[in-house]
């Protein structure tokens, strides 16, 4: 965020009348985002699920209740009960752990490509934008050919030929998933770069490297937060078709989409298989959406308080 | 205007040559085509010679990737490595289908997405807008096989069973003999319900966030001054500038809805392009899906081309520097 250095001073308020108001806090630029924030019930809310859906992904293995490939053969095809809350696949693996586990897959890969494609969709709009000219018109063509490809085709073609990992998928998602921060940052970098100050920093003699990132990176920050949940949500959402399609996670580590894939068999008699796991990307997703919905409000600096 | 138009489209031919290429060398990185033959003991090594030479497989990868983009530039997309069958004769039967699909499903999401877009935008934080806000949250936040699984789920199977006959189909385009329209509405009501319903969350918050730019416009202040009904206001005045960017929205992505397609034919084994580049991704034959991408990643430079012109001519505010 943007230090805002003297709006921690106590200031004293007096109308023209001459009528005293007394003693005055100004609030840090953090606590109006927060304050802002705050006031997005549905964001407060995703936000807090999400908070618990990672600590549960970073703690799987102590939290879930069986192991994801322990099959129990007195107990296929049930449905569910308080022994297994989400019932039991064909051959009685719990499927409350295997949502546990899968999801653990998603969450980290969904957070993983919202970071990387950030960074890299920040980087290639800050340099575009900045340097303007050859490289701007290199860059966005680059970026503009990207966009352009058939990405969804192209991930099962990828996935076909190399048998996807959580790793390699994430990378993949990376590498067709940058380009829209890319366009938004170079759209704001274009407007910054011509700015009062940015020019007298320039005209001191601040390096190049030192002016993006000081001057223009902390302004471009709203932009990437908002980007980075989209992000996120678009790659657990396109992981889990993948791995659905059979061309992403390879069972037997469980994936949402892959849970989803084995059950499609036996939809109409073990309903429970075909819903839990569905109804927690949908769950994910939409805290991810209203998260950045939030973000989107709070970072806004045209907002009115 | 006219160098603007000349440079559009030299950029989108670049990009179609390029992209041709990289999808091209993409496929190739799936290997030896003919491995599975000459691991069998029943195949001759001359046939292995002669298939070799057939495909090109002998010359080098530059080599192989002019001819095919010669045979492309003249309408051939070469031969399946698995069927006894050109590609462009196992394609071309899948192209209507998919057409069929994409285009109801784009003409539902336009019928439906600009009215409540509209709508919420005039009725501004309402209950209905905040239920519509809420709804489309949802939309885009389902994975689309999933609902579509849902569909099969709750209206193919429980309704069927409940109502004691099949009112929409799950799987298929049409039944083994018969073909009338109302077969073919039952196949694709819920195929373009999964797409719509994904679509329609988007592009009516879009239509929505353009008609609240629209309405906070002088000259709508000036329209309501001189004593037009609301309605007059909206309809006629608002709608016009606001309906610009979501129809553009709508050309931009009708490239995007063919390869999201892609899924929604799979779950519901719909017969058009996607099901099919699946299909042959599973079977390895990567001729196929070869051809499948190029026409995938044709589609959309052409209609990206397409909402730029069209964006251009309809509003008089872009530039063409």
């Amino acid at each position: 965020m943007v230090e805002q250095r003297d709006s921690n001073v106590e200031t004293t308020i007096t109308d023209p009348a001459g009528e005293d108001y007394g003693k005055v806090k100004g609030r840090t630029q953090r606590e109006i985002i927060w304050r802002r924030f705050k006031r997005h019930k549905l964001a407060m809310i995703g936000g807090l699920i999400l908070v618990l859906l990672y600590v549960a992904a970073l703690a799987t293995p102590w939290i879930a209740p069986y192991g994801y490939a322990e099959p129990d053969f007195a107990s296929i095809n049930q449905g569910p009960s308080l022994k297994h809350p989400m019932g039991t696949d064909e051959i009685g693996r719990d499927e409350l752990t295997r949502v546990i586990y899968g999801g653990r897959v998603s969450l980290l890969l969904g957070l993983g490509v919202g970071v990387l494609s950030t960074i890299i969709g920040t980087a290639i709009g800050i340099f575009s934008g900045f340097y303007g000219k050859f490289v701007d018109t290199t860059a966005m063509g680059f970026t503009d050919f990207m966009l352009t490809l058939p990405f969804l085709p192209i991930l099962l073609v990828m996935g076909s030929i190399y048998n996807f990992t959580a790793v390699t998928i994430t990378f993949a998602l990376v590498l067709l998933l940058w380009m829209t921060i890319a366009r938004l940052v170079r759209g704001q970098v274009l407007s910054l770069r011509n700015q009062e100050y940015v020019l007298a920093a320039k005209a001191v003699g601040v390096s190049d490297l030192k002016i993006m990132l000081r001057h223009i990176l902390p302004n471009v920050v709203g932009v990437m937060v908002v980007q980075a949940t989209l992000v996120t949500a678009e790659a657990i959402l396109i992981e889990s078709a993948l791995s659905f399609l059979g061309l992403g996670i390879q069972p037997p580590t469980p994936s949402w989409g892959n849970l989803l894939e084995d059950a499609r068999t036996t939809m109409t008699t073990q309903w429970w298989l075909t819903w839990f796991p569905g109804m927690m990307i949908v769950i994910t997703v939409l805290c991810v959406n209203f998260l950045g919905d939030g973000l989107r409000d709070a970072l806004d600096p045209k907002a009115v308080e | 205007m006219l160098a603007y138009i000349v440079r559009k489209v030299l950029f989108s031919i670049v990009v179609l040559f390029v992209a041709s290429a990289v999808i091209f060398v993409l496929v190739s990185l799936s290997g030896d085509p003919l491995a599975e033959l000459r691991t069998n003991p029943n195949v001759q090594q001359a046939d292995i010679e002669r298939l070799t030479a057939q495909y090109g497989l002998d010359q080098p990868l530059p080599v192989q990737y002019v001819i095919w983009l010669g045979d492309l530039l003249h309408g051939d997309l070469g031969t399946s490595f698995k069927q006894y069958a050109s590609v462009n004769s196992i394609i071309a039967p899948r192209i209507i289908p998919t057409f069929l699909l994409v285009g109801s499903a784009l003409a539902v999401t336009a019928i439906l997405a600009i009215p409540f877009g509209v709508y919420s935008a005039i009725k501004k934080y309402t209950l209905a807008d905040n239920v519509g806000t809420f709804l489309s949250f949802l939309g885009f936040s389902m994975p689309i096989f999933w609902l579509g699984l849902l569909l099969q789920l709750v209206l193919g199977i429980y309704l069927a069973a409940w109502a004691g006959t099949r009112i929409f189909f799950v799987s298929g385009m049409t039944a083994v003999g018969d073909t009338g329209p109302i077969d073919l509405l039952q196949h694709l009501a819920l195929p373009v319900t999964a797409l719509a319903v994904i679509e329609v969350a988007t592009l009516s918050r879009f239509q929505r966030s353009a008609m609240l730019d629209v309405m906070s416009s002088d000259y709508l202040r000036t329209a309501r001054a001189k004593g037009l009904s609301q309605w007059t206001v909206y309809l006629k005045h608002a709608l016009r500038n606001a309906m610009i960017p979501s129809v553009t929205l709508l050309a931009l992505k009708v490239g995007l809805i063919f390869n999201g397609a892609v899924i929604t034919e799979s779950v519901f084994a719909w017969p058009g392009l996607g099901f099919l580049l699946v299909d042959s991704l599973n079977k390895g034959d990567y001729n196929v899906a070869r051809g499948i991408l190029i026409i995938s990643a044709a589609l959309i430079v052409v209609f990206n081309l397409v909402a730029d012109l069209a964006y251009s001519l309809v509003d008089p505010r872009v530039s063409y520097d």
